[in-house]
C-alpha cells in the first residue's frame, strides 16, 4: 500500500486517527498516549483564560501537531460562530470542528441549527469538520453545502456504545464522495477497525483512550485498529456467501469410501 | 450589573471614569503582562488583535479572553 496519505485541505497526513486531548489522567499520560497513537491531528477546545493557572496549554503539549479547535458546549449558532472566530484568532487556522448540541444529556447534535451554522461559517471561509447525526441525508446535504469533513457519530459522545446502526454508516459512505470520519461513540478498537473497513476516511476519538485502564496501550491498539481496518478496506474483503466454499480442492483426494 | 463596572470572563472590574479605557491596556493588566496568545471578544463580538488599541471599553461591557485548552 503505497502512499495512502490522508489529504485534508491540501495537507497530507500519514495517520487517519485523530485524537482528542481531554480527560486523560494527567498531562504525561496524555502526551505519551498521543505520541503512541501516532496521530498528527489533535483536537482542542477554546476556553476562558485563567490567569491564576501556571501552565499555558502550549507549554504542555507538542507544538508540532496540527490542532483542530472545537466548539464543544455550544448550543446556539451565535455561540458556535463566536467560538469559531475566537479559535481562528488564537490559532491562525480556518479549521473548526463544529459541535452544536441540542441538549445536555445525550449531547446529540441539533441538525437544523447545525446546517444553518455551516452555511454562515462557510461564508466566513471556515473549513468545517462537522460533527453530526448518522443520518445519511443530512451527511450528504452537509457535504454538498461544502463541509470539509462530514463526521457522523456512531453513538453518543463518551458513551463507548460503539456502532449502533452500521447500515446507516454504509449508506453514508456510499452517498458521500468526500471525506467522512466517524466522531464520537467509539468504545473499543474493533469499532475503529470496522469503521475503517466500511471505507471511512478517518476516526476521531478521545474518551475510549483517555478513560481506558491503560491509555497509552489503548492508544497503540486504536492506531493498529485504524491501520488494520484501512488495509482491509483497500484490500477488498471477500463476499459473504450463505454456503461453504471449499478452501482445499477436492481434486486428487483419495477416493470416497 | 452595577454602574461603572465592566467584566472580564464574568468577573467585575471598576472602570476608571476619569479617562478613556482601551481594550489593549485592560488585557495587558489582566494578563499581568505575560506574553500569552489569546483571543478576545467584547459583548460577544470578536475583536481582532489589531483593533485592541483603538477599542474603547465602556461601563457594562463584557470582555471574554480565551485561549486553547484541552478538548475532544
Amino acid at each position: 500500500m503505497e502512499n495512502d496519505n490522508l489529504i485534508i485541505d491540501n495537507k497530507s497526513f500519514k495517520s487517519r486517527l485523530i485524537m482528542g486531548s481531554s480527560m486523560f489522567p494527567n498531562i504525561d499520560v496524555m502526551n505519551k498516549s498521543i505520541e503512541k497513537s501516532e496521530s498528527e491531528i489533535v483536537t482542542i477546545s477554546i476556553r476562558r483564560l485563567s490567569v491564576n493557572k501556571k501552565d499555558y496549554f502550549f507549554d504542555q503539549i507538542k507544538k508540532e501537531y496540527t490542532f483542530l479547535p472545537n466548539t464543544a458546549g455550544c448550543f446556539t449558532k451565535k455561540e458556535a460562530i463566536l467560538t469559531a472566530e475566537l479559535a481562528r484568532e488564537s490559532l491562525d487556522t480556518n479549521w473548526i470542528k463544529l459541535e452544536l448540541i441540542s441538549e445536555d444529556e445525550m449531547l446529540l447534535p441539533d441538525p437544523i441549527e447545525l446546517y444553518s451554522t455551516c452555511e454562515d461559517l462557510i461564508k466566513k471561509k471556515f473549513k468545517i469538520f462537522c460533527y453530526c447525526s448518522d443520518d445519511p441525508i443530512l451527511c450528504k446535504r452537509l457535504e454538498d453545502l461544502g463541509c470539509e469533513v462530514v463526521m457522523p457519530l456512531i453513538s453518543p459522545i463518551g458513551s463507548g456504545l460503539g456502532i449502533r446502526n452500521e447500515h446507516n454508516l454504509e449508506l453514508i459512505r456510499s452517498m458521500c464522495k468526500g471525506l467522512v470520519f466517524v466522531d464520537a461513540g467509539i468504545g473499543s478498537p474493533s469499532d475503529a477497525c470496522r469503521i475503517m473497513e466500511l471505507g471511512f476516511d478517518g476516526v476521531l476519538l478521545n474518551s475510549s483512550v483517555a478513560r481506558s485502564h491503560d491509555p497509552i496501550n489503548m492508544a497503540d491498539a486504536m492506531k493498529l485498529a485504524v491501520i488494520s481496518g484501512r488495509k482491509s478496506y483497500l484490500s477488498g474483503a471477500i463476499r459473504k456467501t450463505k454456503k461453504a466454499i471449499a478452501t482445499t480442492s477436492f481434486k486428487g483426494k483419495i477416493s470416497n469410501f | 450589573m452595577e454602574k461603572n463596572y465592566f467584566t472580564i470572563n464574568g468577573k467585575q472590574f471598576q472602570i476608571d471614569t476619569k479617562k478613556e479605557n482601551f481594550l489593549d491596556e485592560l488585557i495587558k493588566n489582566y494578563l499581568k503582562h505575560k506574553n500569552i496568545k489569546v483571543a478576545v471578544a467584547v459583548n460577544y463580538e470578536l475583536i481582532q488583535k489589531s483593533k485592541w488599541k483603538s477599542k474603547k471599553i465602556l461601563k457594562g461591557d463584557e470582555i471574554e479572553i480565551v485561549q486553547p485548552f484541552f478538548g475532544g
